[in-house]
């Protein structure tokens, strides 16, 4: 079985900044898929130790008004920028320590939602929950194809 | 990234300082023969909390003055909190004042712990006149990933604490007037300490680190920012460390006492501000010395210059050794990195004993009351310094006027001294190198600035730069936009 952690981060309180938070609660509540689930307000340099320990890491961001899509999906590639510094860190740049510091080299896919509201609110714009929900799926299946495949490979081992 | 600008041969800006809390500015002005003359630590954002928060109800300010910064949430909260008891008139339970010293204690290790090993420890390890690029958190990992990780480990423990304690590790909305909100669990403390050996061997390694620099860099720490100031900090009647309660104390630059054994109500008898025209932080200083004669310094040098002893063993052996090699107090600005490391021992030896208390994990959290006082007033010392949060209300509870003096506030006057110390001493105009630049900056890293938390001042917004020559006339005005921040 294949060690996956969901880390949905952004601020609740700024209405569609906590679609992250969002997602990671519908899959959580969901029950179907095996994962462990991690909320955050931002991606902080300790991340790099406990990703250590997965096998898939997948983050849920919001993106803003300007990103021409309303859901982008994409694989995250190692590597640290110069921008990381106390409190702004990338997943690639979560990667990029992880590898460098504990030698591990979880797979990172990044989920970015664009919002569209990002005043003061705890509620989703419904444009991007909807979106939320089409990506709630998404990792779902992610998660489950993961997992089958892993299950394939063990029972394979076996035979 | 230091941008590097010079402006005719007269003032040298270095814009933005990298690496701490927030932005700001330095300008080191020279006189024509290229000597420094003077240099002001500019700080130029707008937040004008103080103003905004006018009308709201007395119970919501922990909440809402908790995001002047999203560093140290809790260091507000905690200052905020104490300042609603006092307008409540409620004394708080023993075991919600036992979960705020804790919660405390976990803000003080995770934010020492960051200001040491990301923020100053490139510095120390890579040496200032390393290569600008690497010289910087990425380098450190890429160097020494072995101390990075310590680093990390020992955050991470200040931040769990926070988290177990308070429910969130950012903007935790725990404690509340009279009292906290939320028990401890018995596997919460359980697990708490059962981390805790560890991280304390964490920082015991960066002390060991530090003490092996400073044996190696005497000369250069020693003069290190160097100055006479005054300092602040809250002391225990028997004058020990305290971080959450306390009196007031202040001492002279030779250790002096000046005040003590001061009501956290009664600061205004001792402290006043003043504003420049340049900065949007606020410059307190000691009433009785007048400004800026009363320029002192809070945070961990001041409180380790102030206090006769530390409670816990391993902490005060630490002061024991940091006292033996001179009478206190020290001056040389590098010794708040030594300070809070020791300060980091002390928080984890503190949150060790909070955790062993019997009544730890009892749920008598809250005591309840309606407004009874016209004002609170709040104070507790921040990882940075001393923290007033000081509230006047109406009838109803609803806010009036509010006043904070937030630790980087508190050392504005040192800071800009700090800078001038350190310009005077490598800065030459014909002669500029990063190594030297990054020295200005490392000196305002040793106050571990958090201008967002600082900059709630009204008042002009400081969008220009004055070219001043030897007499003080204006030779030029430049405007300031985005490119040039």
């Amino acid at each position: 079985m294949k060690r996956v952690l969901v880390v949905g981060y952004g601020n609740r309180s700024r209405t569609d900044d906590g679609v992250g938070w969002f997602v990671v609660e519908q899959l959580q509540e969901s029950g179907r898929v095996d994962a462990e689930f991690l909320f955050l307000h931002q991606l902080e340099v300790e991340l790099a130790e406990t990703i250590s320990h997965y096998d898939l890491v997948v983050f849920v961001d919001a993106a803003t008004a300007q990103d021409p899509q309303l859901v982008t999906r994409k694989e995250v590639s190692p590597t640290l920028q110069g921008h990381a510094v106390t409190h702004y860190f990338t997943p690639g740049d979560l990667l990029a320590l992880c590898q460098s510091l504990y030698y591990r080299q979880p797979q990172g896919t990044l989920f970015s939602i664009r919002g569209q509201d990002f005043n003061f609110g705890s509620t989703l714009s419904p444009v991007t929950e909807r979106a939320a929900l089409d990506v709630v799926r998404q990792i779902t299946h992610l998660i489950q194809s993961l997992q089958a495949q892993s299950n394939i490979q063990v029972e394979g081992h076996h035979a | 990234m230091t941008e590097l600008n010079t402006i005719n041969t007269k003032t040298i800006t270095i814009n933005p300082v990298t690496r701490i809390e927030g932005h700001a500015k330095i300008t080191i002005h020279l006189d024509d023969a290229g000597n420094v003359t003077d240099a002001r630590f500019h700080v130029v954002e707008f937040r004008g909390f103080e103003k905004f928060c006018e009308g709201r109800f007395f119970s919501e300010m922990p909440q809402i003055t908790a995001r002047i910064c999203g560093i140290c949430p809790v260091s507000h909260l905690l200052a905020s909190a104490k300042a609603c008891d006092a307008i409540l008139g409620v004394e708080i339970p023993r075991p919600a004042k036992l979960l705020r010293e804790l919660l405390h204690m976990g803000q003080l290790t995770q934010s020492h712990a960051l200001s040491f090993f990301h923020l100053s420890a490139p510095d120390l390890l890579l040496g200032y006149d390393s290569d600008p690029a690497s010289r910087n958190i990425i380098g450190l990992i890429q160097q020494h990933p072995d101390i990075a990780r310590r680093g990390i480990r020992l955050r991470k423990y200040g931040q769990e604490v926070i988290k177990s304690t308070g429910g969130r590790k950012i903007h935790a909305d725990f404690p509340v007037p009279g009292g906290v909100n939320k028990a401890l669990g018995v596997a919460e403390r359980d697990e708490m300490l059962a981390s805790l050996p560890e991280a304390l061997q964490h920082a015991q390694f960066a002390l060991e680190l530090l003490k092996k620099y400073q044996r190696d860099n005497l000369q250069e720490v020693e003069e290190f920012a160097c100055f006479d100031s005054n300092f602040m900090g809250l002391v225990q009647p028997d004058g020990s460390l305290e971080h959450y309660d306390g009196k007031l104390r202040f001492c002279d630059t030779k250790g002096n006492l000046l005040e003590d054994q001061i009501a956290p109500a009664d600061y205004l008898d001792v402290i006043a501000e003043t504003t420049e025209d340049w900065s949007y932080l606020k410059f307190p200083f000691i009433k009785s010395l007048g400004y800026p004669d009363g320029m002192y310094r809070v945070g961990p040098l001041a409180r380790l210059n102030i206090i006769d002893q530390i409670s816990t063993p391993l902490a005060d052996e630490e002061l024991q050794e940091w006292r033996s090699q001179c009478i206190p107090p020290r001056r040389s600005s590098f010794y708040y990195h030594w300070a809070r490391l020791i300060e980091i021992v002390y928080a984890l030896e503190r949150i060790g004993e909070l955790l062993e208390d019997p009544e730890i994990c009892s749920t008598e959290i809250l005591a309840t009351g309606k407004p009874t006082n016209d004002q609170g007033i709040g104070v507790i010392e921040a990882p940075r310094g001393t923290l007033f949060h000081h509230y006047w209300v109406d009838e109803h509870g609803r806010i009036e006027k509010v006043n904070l003096i937030v630790a980087t506030g508190n050392n504005n006057l040192a800071m800009n001294r700090a800078v001038k110390a350190v310009a005077e001493k490598y800065v030459k105009s014909h002669e500029l190198r990063e190594g030297m630049l990054n020295r200005v900056e490392a000196a305002i890293r040793c106050y571990d600035p958090c201008l967002s938390c600082s900059t709630h001042a009204v008042g002009q917004m400081p969008l220009w730069l004055e070219l001043l020559d030897a007499k003080g006339n204006v030779l030029q005005t430049l405007q300031r936009d985005a490119g040039t921040r």
